[in-house]
């Protein structure tokens, strides 16, 4: 700032000139001792400066507007879904292109009446992306990175909401039945993956499936997991883990090092016993990276705590440190390195 | 100005990233949302106008053209959002209100600010005369003074030529000196604020 200067400006130098402009509507100490110390210099310019002063303050009265409360994240889902159908009337009208118009338009008509009532939605998220939904059931899916789920587009309209789920969602199911002796349609829920079915009427849980294994998180309420492969049922409690193989379709209540489920909605990865080598699984499902240990033997390590893993780097950092191994990036392929 | 990060996200979602989408609306939301509220004072209709946006630019992500400025192409296509939502709503309205469409600014001698600064009459009738002005010339000392854009920034979100912009504050310097009574360079002062 050029104390000189200043004391030609007129009214509406002061009022174009971005370093008054931002001690008005801020104040920062920095820019206040500043002014502060040119006025008491007694410049013959103090009237112009006085009445770009007020000027300005006039202008700065105006207040933001106040955001009401969700807006901005129902908006984020209103144009997630807006872009979702979009992007499937696309998939769908460049086989349509194939058919000669006259034909096609009556063609379109059956095709459409049969994808609205049997059709599936499908929402999937890329390496490194999470998704929020909400039905309009009111029910909300958070569905982790590297995941797909499905569910037909006349979902509350069926007798059994249903879901299919590949990957790792976190559901919180909206209760719709109010007498449990008599469940009327549309009142049940179910999530079903390769390996296991969750039937519930409302909660909140979590579900992870990969590489044939299920695992289900419980936080609220009550849900009956089934086994695809057996048929056996287990009804579980809040705090509850239950892993199922689709091999031979066991169920397993609270396997040991699977804590805390659902901590990665929060972008955490709390571990309790478990082997470096499940937490190298993990962040190549939600990342997409394949990762190689130069020394094997330290996969069978066991770890607990908390690891962040908002972002790749941050997993990465936290994993090197904790085995002392260098990290070497080769393209989609992570090496790590035991430190000499 | 041009940050590099926006470049970065632009590049991103060219290339078909959902994430930068993200982060596009979720750094740009409250500024969009302030100057739609501005110009609709309704929120669905706010709702709406900012959902076609986004939507558009992930859609036409292959299709847009060369940006140099992020906030100020959001904010003008916002703006030219905005006015066909307009445009569809006079014609399905019989009845108009009013002609002149609004832009909500208000100034208020009522800031805590003022208060401790201003006690004077002074301050009643600068305030008195601002809140007179039209809903354009409103906008103008918007975006100057809240989003900190230039005059040809200014010039180009508003989608008017130089020259136009020059005759609106001509107009607007006209007004006020009617309606404060005051010296013509004092009103000037504030309308030259708006040249770069």
């Amino acid at each position: 700032m050029n104390k000189e200067l200043y004391q030609f400006y007129s009214i509406e130098d002061f009022l174009q000139d971005n370093n008054f402009i931002r001690y008005v509507k801020s104040r920062a100490e920095a820019d206040v001792s500043f002014w502060e110390l040119w006025i008491s210099g007694k410049p013959g310019n103090i009237d112009a400066y006085n009445e770009a002063y007020a000027q300005l303050l006039m202008i700065f009265s105006h207040q933001e507007i106040p955001v009401p409360h969700g807006f901005q994240a129902a908006l984020w889902i209103d144009i997630n879904k807006s872009i979702d159908t979009i992007e499937n009337k696309r998939r769908k009208s460049t086989t349509y292109l194939l058919w000669s118009s006259s034909i096609a338009a009556s063609i379109i008509a059956g095709i459409f009446s049969v994808w609205y009532f049997t059709g599936n939605i499908v929402v999937h998220t890329d390496y490194g992306q999470t998704k929020n939904l909400k039905l309009t059931d009111g029910t909300e899916v958070i569905l982790n990175a590297n995941s797909t789920l499905s569910y037909p587009r006349a979902y509350a309209w069926k007798k059994i909401r249903s879901m299919s789920l590949e990957g790792e969602a976190y559901f919180k199911v909206n209760h719709l039945n109010q007498d449990t002796h008599n469940i009327k349609r549309g009142e049940a829920f179910e999530a079903v993956t390769g390996s296991v079915e969750v039937s519930v009427l409302g909660t909140e849980f979590n579900l992870k499936q990969r590489h044939g294994i299920a695992l289900v998180g419980l936080i609220n309420g009550r849900v009956l997991v089934k086994s695809i492969k057996t048929g056996k049922k287990y009804v579980m409690q809040p705090g509850n883990v239950i892993k199922v193989n689709s091999a031979d379709g066991k169920i397993i209540v609270n396997p040991q090092g699977s804590s805390t489920q659902s901590a990665w909605v929060d972008g955490k990865l709390v571990i309790n016993q478990t082997s470096v080598k499940e937490i190298i699984t993990a962040f190549e499902d939600l990342y997409g990276y394949k990762i190689i240990l130069d020394n094997p033997a330290l996969g069978n390590k066991k770890i607990d705590g908390s690891i962040s893993i908002k972002s790749e780097q941050n997993l990465l950092f936290t994993l090197s440190s904790i085995l002392n191994v260098d990290i070497k990036r080769e393209g989609k392929v992570i090496r790590l390195q035991t430190r000499p | 100005m041009v940050s590099i990060d926006d470049l970065e996200l632009l590049n991103s979602l060219r290339g078909g990233n959902k994430a930068a989408l993200d982060s596009i609306y979720t750094r740009y939301f409250n500024s969009l949302f302030q100057y739609g509220m501005r110009m609709l004072q309704d929120e669905d209709a706010v709702h709406d106008c900012m959902q076609d946006l986004f939507v558009n630019l992930w859609v036409k992500r292959n299709k847009l053209p060369d940006i140099n400025n992020l906030r100020n192409y959001l904010i003008s296509s916002l703006r030219n959002g905005i006015n066909n939502f307009r445009l569809s709503e006079k014609k399905h309205e019989s009845v108009q209100l009013n002609g002149e469409d609004h832009f909500d600014l208000k100034f208020t001698v009522e800031s805590e600010l003022i208060k401790k600064e201003e006690h004077n009459e002074k301050a009643v009738k600068l305030s008195v005369a601002m809140n007179k002005l039209t809903a354009r010339q409103k906008e103008i000392i918007y975006l100057r003074y809240f989003e900190e854009m230039d005059y040809s920034e200014i010039a180009g979100v508003m989608d008017m030529t130089i020259k136009g912009t020059y005759k609106l504050s001509a107009r607007a310097l006209e007004s006020l000196r009617l309606i404060m009574g005051v010296d013509k360079a004092l009103v000037l002062a504030m309308l030259l604020s708006l040249k770069n």
